[in-house]
């Protein structure tokens, strides 16, 4: 079993009489990227802000690298690189001297991580501008480089690629992957644009309303969303028979409320269709389905919400 | 610690505008004002007498340590830069003791360079007078200095109290202006208006950082300034402590 990175268990953050994060259990083993999905406000922020000590959590427990004491805890987090929400330095300093700033503040030997974390983020040519004249993409490349410069075991990345141009996106991408195969680094990584943690996630958390709704391997979530026909009869139990009699179908789940999933004969359902009706089956429906990321979270959550 | 203060340091140096900047309206400020005297001349001009402006002048150190925690500060909730340390694992107190050491000894660098430009400019145009100096010019200024350092420290730990505790650093100014300068007069107008608290408001003078700066130079009591000084340094570092370390950082 892959040593745990990062666990949360009951993790509780209220603000008033507004719960912002709900007992959320979460746990994130070596190497994985961990996606956590939920839409604005759903509480993946206040996670990764607790994790990373912006927020004191209410209630709740919270496990790094082992470490649960408010001591061991820090010492902890100095082997994490946190960027949450948009990165924030001293506008009347350079790239570099920012860097170098932090390097010297966290005590990282080698003014050479600077220049690594630089290139490694495609900002070494910035030269003297200052970060208050930079774009919002370039912002996103700096707080990624100040995340990497102590080598982290863990990142903690909330919306990181918010603001980058669409060449951007890739190469982020192909960072986060290269780091995670070659250093095996640990990624939470918080994003609503779905699409995009699809390329990235080997595991995924979905919140909604502060609550952890699912935990689910990228295995197992692609096993739920792959394509399938759902019939509608009105004898499930013989319908499935005759299935597995007449066409040698194996793959395929009998639901509750007279519904059959079928993973196999997709392309030709009109066999299907011939051999229920020939036998006397009522068929009240069938349609194509699949699901996607965003299809399998909006399902989760029952739907998108109106008004 | 030493880690956070380099770090401090380095941040600092390279606020060259902001820093040199303010520096150079300071000297400017007294070149001009030393440009004006010469001008007026005068028997009484002398060195001596130029030591004796510049005790008084000390009681706007009070105002100057704005200056170097405001550079060291830099408007971290602004900026939204405290994220970047915290995340990291640095302890809340060390962040809060560095930001505080860093602007004592920034401040202490400036309050040297300006009392050393201020003398020089001073010995440079005038003279020291027929009399000479009589000996007591530089006592007079150690004992000015060891009764406003603890009066400066007390000023600065309360601005950096206020600063953390704050949004904006001119919401904070704007206190910290008022807590110096404004306290003073209200209990003396408080003290007039109800005569039963008169002792009780004179007593509360006392302890105000101005005071013992208003005293001077018929009444140099250098333990009452550390005292009160002290007090005010140990008193809101304790209170910034305390509640900067629940503070949300967002």
């Amino acid at each position: 079993m892959a040593e745990s990175i990062l666990v949360t268990r009951s993790l509780t953050k209220r603000y008033g009489s507004a719960v912002a994060v709900d007992q959320a259990n979460i746990t994130v083993s070596k190497g994985d990227i961990y996606g956590l999905v939920g839409r604005n406000g759903a509480g993946k922020t206040t996670i990764i802000r607790m994790v990373s000590a912006q927020t004191l959590p209410t209630s709740g427990e919270l496990e790094l690298f082992g470490a649960t004491g408010e001591m061991e805890l820090r010492a902890a987090r100095a082997r994490t690189g946190a960027m949450v929400e948009i990165p924030s330095f001293y506008p009347y300093l350079t790239a570099r001297e920012n860097l170098e700033y932090y390097r010297r503040q966290r005590g990282i030997a080698g003014r050479h991580v600077v220049e690594e974390a630089l290139e490694q983020v495609n900002l070494a040519d910035t030269g003297k501008k200052k970060f208050k004249a930079f774009s919002l993409g370039m912002k996103q490349r700096l707080g990624l480089a100040l995340a990497l410069m102590n080598r982290p075991e863990l990142l903690l990345l909330d919306e990181p690629i918010n603001g980058l141009d669409p060449e951007g996106i890739v190469e982020f991408r192909n960072l986060l992957l290269e780091l995670n195969r070659q250093y095996q680094t640990t990624i939470l990584i918080s994003s609503h644009i779905l699409s995009e943690l699809q390329n990235l996630a080997t595991c995924y958390g979905f919140i909604d309303k502060g609550r952890m709704l699912e935990e689910v391997s990228a295995e197992k979530l692609a096993e739920k969303c792959r394509d399938c026909l759902e019939l509608r009869v009105d004898d499930a139990p013989r319908a499935a028979a005759l299935l597995e009699r007449e066409l040698s179908f194996r793959d395929f789940e009998v639901l509750p409320g007279g519904a059959i999933r079928l993973y196999e004969g997709l392309e030709a359902p009109q066999r299907i269709t011939n051999l229920l009706v020939s036998q006397g089956i009522s068929l009240y429906g069938m349609e194509h389905r699949g699901a996607n990321l965003e299809d399998y979270f909006l399902n989760l959550i029952g739907g998108v919400r109106h008004g | 610690m030493g880690k956070y203060l380099n770090a401090e340091v380095y941040k600092a140096i390279h606020r060259k505008t902001y820093t040199l900047g303010a520096l150079a309206v300071i000297l400017g400020c007294i070149a001009a004002f030393f440009a004006m005297m010469k001008g007026l001349g005068g028997p009484g001009a002398t060195f001596g007498f130029f030591v004796s402006v510049l005790c008084m002048l000390f009681s706007a150190g009070l105002y100057f340590s704005l200056l170097g925690c405001d550079i060291v500060f830099s408007d971290q909730y602004k900026n939204n830069t405290l994220k970047n340390e915290v995340s990291f694992g640095l302890p809340r107190a060390r962040i809060y003791l560095g930001k505080l050491s860093c602007s004592i000894i920034l401040s202490v660098i400036f309050c040297l360079v300006i009392v050393v430009f201020y003398l020089a400019l001073a010995w440079f145009l005038f003279p020291v007078g027929s009399e000479g100096l009589n000996g007591q010019e530089l006592p007079t200024l150690g004992r000015a200095l060891a009764l406003a350092f603890p009066l400066w420290l007390g000023g600065l730990g309360l601005f950096q109290m206020l600063l953390f505790l704050m949004r904006g650093s001119t919401s904070a100014t704007v206190i910290y202006v008022l807590l110096v300068s404004g306290l003073g007069t209200i209990l003396r107008l408080l003290g007039m208006a109800i005569p039963r608290i008169y002792e009780a408001t004179a007593f509360l003078q006392t302890l105000l950082l101005q005071t013992p700066f208003e005293q001077m130079p018929m009444e140099m009591d250098v333990p009452h300034a550390w005292a009160v000084g002290m007090g005010w340094f140990l008193v809101s570092t304790a209170v910034g402590l305390i509640t900067f370390r629940k503070r949300e950082i967002s």
